[in-house]
C-alpha cells in the first residue's frame, strides 16, 4: 500500500463504535485499509483541502465520501454544502450515511446534491451488507471521475 | 280793478242790510197787524152785543206777536193793545181817561199782557240758552268721535238692544261697513256673532261687573269669518240704568292662525315624539349649552333616569360622559359636518357604566339655535364579547405559540431520539453479532441464545422507535389535500399487501368507494394499516374473508374493513386505537401496536371518527367516517 493509494474511501463518522463497524464490514472485501476516518467535519474539509495533517497526502480526490450528518464542529450539512459549492470537489461521490429517516434530512441533502442516501440499519447484519454494497459499489464498481484515486490494480 | 265789481259787492251788503231792516220791520208790521186783528174782532164782537169779551183777543195778538215776534214786537203789540184797551173799551169810551169802576179791569188786563210778554221773553231766552248748549255739546262730542276715528281698534256703542248707534273709522276699516252702513242695524246680526259663552251668562257678567272681555268670532262685510279679542264696558245713565255697551275690538285672528299652526306643529311634533318613544334606541336632544331639551323612552331605559329628571340638565354631567377624543374636537366635526359617531362611556343612574355606539346629529330649531340629537345604543354587552373574543383570541394565539414551540421540542426530540436512540442499539446488535462470530467456539447453546435474544430485542427496540417516528411525523407534518379516488387507492393497497399474504385463501370483496377529498398518502397508510390487520388477523383461517365497503352514517360516508378474523372482545373496543396498545400476544401476531392508533390520528386530522365492531373469534369490523368525502361530489 502506497500513500499514493491511501484515502480512496473517506469516511466521516465521531462514533468510534460505528467506525468499527462500518471498517469491519468493508473488512470483507478488503476495502477497510483505503478507508480515511475523519472524525468530524473540520477534519474532513482538512482532508480534502490538504490542511493540517493531510498537507502530504497525495493530491488526488477520494473515490468516495462517507458522510455522517450529525457531527462535531461542522455538520455534515456544511460539509456537503462546502463540498458542493467547490468547483475541485464538487464531483466527488457522497454518500450520506445516518441514523436518521428524517423526511426532512433527506429532502435537505438531496436539494444539496448528495449522490445517495443510506438509513443505517439497526440489524447487524443488514448493517453489514448495506456497508458493503456500499463500499463495492462506490470503490470498486462505480468509475470515479478524473482525478480521484483509483482503484489499486493487482500487482 | 273792476269799480263794478265793488259797486255789486256794496249793493250785495247793502241788499242784505235791508232784508234785515224788512225781517225787523216784519215783526213790528206783524205786531201792529196783530193788534188791528184783534181790535177789529173784538170791536166786531161788540156790535153783536159780545161785551163780556170785547177786549180779550188784544191779549192773544200780544201773547202771538211775543212768541212770534222779538222783544220789539212784544212791546209794541204791548202797548198798542193798552192803548187800544183803553181808548176803545175803557170808560168813557173813545178817551184815553178811565173810569173808576174799569180801572182794576184794565190793571188786570195789563198785567195779564205783561205777564205774556215776560213768559215769552223767558221762553226765549232759555231756548236760546239749550240751542247753545246743544250745539256746544254737539261740538265736543264730535271732538271725542275724531279722537275714537283716531285709534287702529275697532270701536262700536250698542244700545241695551244691540242696535249699533257709533261705528268708528277703526270699526268701518276692520269690518268693511262704513257708519252709514252700520248704525242702527243690530250688531249681532251684522256681524253673526259667535259668543264663547252661552250670552245669557255673558249678559249676567257684563251687567255685574259693567264688563267682559273675551274672544269672539265674528263676519265682516266680505263674508269673511274673523276673530277679536273684545272688550266690553256697561254705560249707566244717572239713575244707574244700564244704556249702552262699548264694545272694543282688536283683530287677533292672525294670531289665532299663527297658534293654530303653531299647535298643529306642537301635534305633529308631539306625533313624532310619540314616534320616537316607539323605538328602544336612546335619543335625547340638547342645545347648545348641553341641557337636555328631549329625553325619549329608550333613555330612560337605557339610562335609569325619566324625562322630568332628565330634561334640563347637562348631559355629559348627568351621564359622566367619558369621550373617545377631547370633546372640543368632537363639537367641531360636529359643526363641520353636522355629525359625529363615536363610542362613548355613560354612568347609569344606578352608577353602572356602559358603552353606547353614538350618533350626534345637528339641527336647527325655528329660532334657529342649533339642536344635537344623539342617538345612543347600548353596545356594552357586544364590548364584552368584543373584549371577551379579544382574550380568548389572545389565550389562542398563546396556546398556538406554546403548542407551536411545543411541537418544535418534540420535532427535536423526534430527531434527536431518530439520530440518537437507534446508534447504541445498532451498537449492541453489532457488537453481539460480532461477539457471537469471535467466540462462537467456546460458547455453549445456551449463551448462543442469550446473544440472539439481545440481537433480536434491540431490532425490535429499533422497529419500535421506527414506527413511534412514523406516528409522531404524521401529526406534525401538513396535510397534502386533493381528491383521491379511493377505489384506484384500494386497489392498490390490496396488490400490495396480497404480496405479503401469498399462499393464502382469503375471498375478497371491494364495494364501489366514492372519491374523497384528503391526503393520499395519508389515507394510504389508514387502508394500508386496516387492510394489513384484516390478512393478520384471519391468519389463522383456512377460508378468509375480507370486505372493504362503503355506508352512511349522519349524513357522512363510512369506509369499513370488515374480516372474519379472531376479532376482539368488544369491552376493549376503546383500548384498540391506543398507541402501543395490543389485544394479542406477541407471539400470535406480530407488530408494535401502533398501526390503529396512527389510522385514528390521520382520519381525525381529515376531520372523522374511527370505531370498531367485533366479538372474540367472530371476526371485527373497523370504520373511519371521512366528512370530506362530501366535499368531493
Amino acid at each position: 500500500m502506497t500513500a499514493h493509494t491511501l484515502g480512496r474511501i473517506l469516511l466521516v463518522e465521531d462514533d468510534p463504535r460505528d467506525v468499527e463497524l462500518t471498517l469491519t464490514a468493508l473488512d470483507e472485501y478488503n476495502l477497510a485499509n483505503e478507508v480515511v476516518v475523519a472524525p468530524d467535519g473540520e477534519q474532513a474539509l482538512d482532508f480534502l483541502y490538504y490542511r493540517g495533517n493531510y498537507m502530504q497526502r497525495a493530491r488526488e480526490n477520494p473515490a468516495v465520501l462517507l458522510l455522517d450528518l450529525k457531527l462535531p464542529k461542522v455538520s455534515g450539512f456544511e460539509v456537503l454544502k462546502q463540498i458542493k459549492e467547490d468547483k475541485q470537489l464538487k464531483t466527488i461521490p457522497i454518500v450520506v450515511l445516518t441514523s436518521s429517516r428524517e423526511e426532512k434530512d433527506m429532502a435537505a441533502t438531496y436539494e444539496l446534491g448528495v449522490n445517495a442516501y443510506v438509513v443505517k440499519p439497526v440489524d447487524f447484519h443488514e448493517f453489514v451488507d448495506a456497508i458493503k454494497k456500499l463500499g463495492v459499489f462506490w470503490a470498486v464498481v462505480n468509475e470515479p471521475p478524473p482525478g480521484s484515486g483509483r482503484k489499486r490494480e493487482p500487482a | 280793478m273792476n269799480p263794478s265789481g265793488i259797486n255789486a259787492n256794496g249793493a250785495v251788503v247793502r241788499a242784505s242790510a235791508v232784508s234785515l231792516r224788512l225781517a225787523q220791520l216784519r215783526g213790528y208790521l206783524v205786531a201792529v197787524l196783530n193788534v188791528a186783528i184783534a181790535l177789529g174782532a173784538s170791536l166786531l164782537l161788540e156790535r153783536f152785543h159780545f161785551r163780556p169779551a170785547s177786549g180779550q183777543f188784544l191779549i192773544f195778538a200780544v201773547a202771538i206777536s211775543a212768541w212770534y215776534g222779538k222783544r220789539g214786537p212784544a212791546l209794541l203789540s204791548l202797548i198798542l193793545s193798552l192803548v187800544c184797551m183803553d181808548y176803545f173799551f175803557m170808560e168813557p169810551r173813545y178817551t184815553f181817561s178811565i173810569a173808576r169802576v174799569d180801572l182794576p179791569y184794565f190793571i188786570i188786563f195789563a198785567a195779564v199782557d205783561v205777564l205774556v210778554v215776560w213768559f215769552s221773553a223767558v221762553r226765549r231766552r232759555v231756548e236760546a240758552d239749550l240751542r247753545h248748549t246743544r250745539d256746544k255739546l254737539k261740538v265736543e262730542v264730535e271732538e271725542r268721535s275724531s279722537l275714537l276715528d283716531l285709534t287702529h281698534d275697532s270701536i262700536f256703542v250698542r244700545d241695551m238692544n244691540s242696535v249699533i248707534t257709533y261705528w268708528n273709522k277703526g270699526a268701518e276699516d276692520f269690518y268693511g261697513w262704513t257708519r252709514q252702513d252700520a248704525v242702527g242695524k243690530p250688531c249681532f246680526d251684522l256681524l253673526h256673532t259667535e259668543f264663547p259663552e252661552p250670552s245669557e251668562e255673558l249678559l249676567a257678567e257684563l251687567l255685574k261687573t259693567d264688563r267682559w272681555e273675551g274672544e269672539l268670532k265674528q263676519t265682516n262685510a266680505q263674508g269673511l269669518r274673523v276673530i277679536v279679542a273684545s272688550r266690553w264696558s256697561l254705560r249707566r245713565d244717572d239713575q244707574n240704568q244700564p244704556v249702552a255697551i262699548l264694545e272694543t275690538s282688536n283683530d287677533i285672528t292672525a294670531r289665532k292662525r299663527r297658534e293654530e299652526e303653531i299647535q298643529a306643529l306642537n301635534q305633529e311634533l308631539a306625533k313624532q315624539l310619540r314616534l320616537l318613544d316607539q323605538t328602544h334606541d336612546s335619543i335625547m336632544f340638547r342645545d347648545m349649552n348641553g341641557r337636555i331639551t328631549y329625553w325619549n323612552r329608550g333613555a330612560k331605559e337605557l339610562y335609569g333616569w325619566n324625562a322630568e329628571e332628565a330634561i334640563g340638565k347637562a348631559s355629559h354631567v348627568l351621564l359622566k360622559t367619558i369621550f373617545p377624543a377631547p370633546l372640543q374636537e368632537i363639537d367641531a366635526e360636529l359643526l363641520r359636518t353636522g355629525v359625529w359617531d363615536g363610542e362613548l362611556r355613560h354612568t347609569k343612574s344606578d352608577g353602572t357604566e356602559v358603552v353606547v355606539a353614538s350618533r350626534w346629529s345637528l339641527a336647527r330649531d325655528e329660532k334657529t339655535q342649533p339642536i344635537v340629537m344623539e342617538t345612543s345604543n347600548d353596545i356594552t354587552e357586544r364590548r364584552r364579547r368584543e373584549d371577551e373574543v379579544r382574550k380568548l383570541n389572545q389565550e389562542l394565539t398563546n396556546r398556538a405559540a406554546q403548542l407551536d414551540s411545543s411541537n418544535r421540542e418534540l420535532e427535536a426530540f423526534a430527531y434527536s431520539v431518530s439520530h440518537d436512540l437507534r446508534a447504541p442499539l445498532r451498537h449492541m446488535a453489532g457488537f453481539t453479532e460480532l461477539l457471537q462470530k469471535s467466540a462462537a467456539a467456546s460458547l455453549n447453546e445456551k449463551s448462543q441464545r442469550y446473544l440472539t435474544i439481545i440481537m433480536e430485542a434491540a431490532t425490535r427496540m429499533g422497529s419500535l422507535i421506527d414506527d413511534l417516528l412514523a406516528f409522531s411525523r404524521i401529526s406534525r407534518a401538513e396535510t397534502h389535500r386533493s381528491i383521491v379516488d379511493l377505489d384506484q387507492l384500494v386497489k392498490e393497497v390490496v396488490a400490495e399487501v396480497r404480496q405479503d399474504a401469498k399462499g393464502r385463501n382469503i375471498a375478497w370483496q371491494i364495494d364501489p368507494l366514492p372519491a374523497c377529498y384528503g391526503d393520499r398518502a395519508m389515507l394510504r397508510l389508514v387502508l394500508t394499516n386496516l387492510v394489513g390487520n384484516a390478512i393478520k388477523f384471519t391468519r389463522t383461517r383456512s377460508h378468509a374473508e375480507i370486505e372493504i365497503g362503503c355506508t352512511k352514517q349522519d349524513g357522512d360516508p363510512v369506509l369499513f374493513v370488515r374480516d372474519n378474523g379472531v376479532g376482539f372482545d368488544m369491552k376493549y373496543a376503546d383500548k384498540l386505537f391506543g398507541v402501543f396498545q395490543r389485544l394479542h400476544p406477541q407471539e400470535s401476531f406480530e407488530g408494535t401496536g401502533i398501526g390503529l392508533a396512527t389510522v385514528q390520528r390521520i382520519i381525525h386530522r381529515h376531520g372523522g371518527r374511527t370505531w370498531a365492531e367485533g366479538k372474540v373469534d367472530g371476526g371485527a369490523t373497523f370504520y373511519v367516517s371521512l366528512p370530506t368525502m362530501k366535499e368531493a361530489k
